[in-house]
């Protein structure tokens, strides 16, 4: 495997632990499908409808995010945004990724020295 | 808009029928909200060749069902090590107990050779059912949430020391096995044996001398066969197994040094040619065994030695 195919999986990988929470945060508004992705991507954050869409019908199932159909625009659409668990569980994400941000900024500098 | 329509039929076709509906309105929004924003930054409307980049860019409807799909693997990564160790392990016993069970079929056979491709032919067919067989039950398990943690309880106290251990592969000591069984059950004339007759019906037959050594091969061989019992069962060479097979091999040794003072290895009727390339057959076979019993021999008395220097 040549090194920028090296360097892509990893940060896949890297980028992959962060989408649920990304998500929760972004879904504090209601958004439709191809909205959410939108708005994720003008944040540099992106995201294929192969793994988003799969992913909020998933946090659904856990009770993390409440949807409804409406029809917008001539169309009908799926909205989604966050329920009341799923609010508590994005304060407590959000706590434990502060937390892994501060650790690894302190590996990093340590790395670096 | 046709090839996108077609697009999401295809899409709905892999999915069962609680989602089709469901799935095709999330995605179908969503690609008209991209076509939408597209043809404003383009300034048109999307021709067949755009629209076919964005679906391509999409992926394959099966693939995108599959995304919405749950389990998604036969065997999971929580069961696969269990999964692959069983297989091993049923794969080993079950092709080994149909090949011996074929061993006599081979020997009756008119075409040895002929019967005995036959017999391997079958081997990877039963390989195959066994392997079908093994899936479905850990697939079936999986679906149904069976919790396999027993298999993966353990403790560092239950470890074996491995120190103590050279391992080795139990499918190499299940085919010593084999071939001892095989080799005894021929010896005692419990498999039928191939005979060579002239015309007249005469057979060659083994000479009188070999009945000095009929008991000590088979006491030889017996405890070869029980050898490789215990190293299936350990799976590695200990102490005790490799001076018991220095101990093996030196008897083995005797034994070859003694059919080698034979006067005659077989009795050929008269009219029958052959005797002596049969007789330097055999004696060319008999040091091939032994060079190989005494490299055997050298190599368990290395591996005693770094076990005795540790």
């Amino acid at each position: 495997m040549t090194e920028p195919n090296h360097h892509h999986k990893l940060k896949l990988e890297l980028r992959r632990g962060v989408i649920v929470l990304a998500v929760l945060a972004e879904l504090r508004q209601e958004h439709y499908g191809y909205s959410l992705r939108k708005n994720l991507l003008s944040k540099g954050l992106e995201i294929d409808e192969g793994t988003l869409y799969p992913l909020v019908r998933r946090l659904e199932k856990q009770a993390l995010l409440v949807s409804e159909w409406r029809v917008e625009d001539n169309r009908k659409k799926r909205f989604y945004k966050l329920s009341p668990s799923g609010e508590a569980m994005l304060a407590s994400l959000t706590q434990d990724w502060r937390q892994v941000e501060h650790t690894l900024n302190n590996i990093l500098a340590e790395a670096s020295e | 808009m046709k090839m996108i329509n077609n697009y999401l039929a295809s899409l709905e076709t892999y999915l069962p029928s609680e989602l089709k509906q469901e799935v095709r309105g999330e995605l179908e929004a969503s690609i008209m909200g991209a076509v939408e924003d597209e043809e404003e930054r383009l300034g048109h409307s999307l021709n067949e060749q755009e629209q076919e980049a964005m679906l391509k860019g999409m992926g394959h409807p099966m693939c995108v069902a599959s995304t919405y799909l749950p389990n998604q693997q036969l065997i999971s990564a929580r069961y696969f090590p269990a999964f692959k160790q069983s297989l091993k392990t049923t794969l080993t016993l079950v092709l080994t107990i149909q090949f011996l069970t074929q061993v006599p079929s081979i020997l009756s056979g008119d075409n040895l050779i002929g019967s005995a491709w036959v017999a391997i032919g079958s081997l990877p067919s039963t390989g195959l059912l066994v392997f079908a067989a093994l899936t479905l039950v850990f697939y079936a398990m999986q679906t149904s949430g069976v919790n396999i943690e027993e298999i993966y309880a353990w403790s560092p106290r239950d470890i074996k020391d491995s120190g103590q251990k050279l391992s080795i592969s139990r499918v190499n000591a299940g085919f010593g096995f084999a071939i001892g069984v095989f080799f005894l059950a021929w010896w005692n004339g419990f498999v039928p044996a191939f005979s060579v007759q002239d015309d007249s019906g005469n057979a060659v037959r083994l000479s009188s001398e070999w009945s000095a050594v009929l008991v000590s091969v088979n006491i030889v061989c017996g405890l070869g066969i029980l050898l490789n019992l215990y190293k299936i069962a350990l799976a590695g060479w200990n102490k005790v197994s490799l001076a018991a097979n220095v101990v093996l091999n030196l008897a083995s040794l005797v034994i070859l040094y003694q059919i080698g003072q034979f006067e005659q290895f077989a009795v050929f009727p008269e009219a029958m040619g052959g005797a002596q390339v049969f007789e330097t057959t055999v004696t060319i076979v008999l040091s091939v065994i032994a060079i190989i019993t005494v490299w055997d021999t050298i190599s368990c008395i290395r591996k005693l030695a770094t076990r005795n220097a540790d």
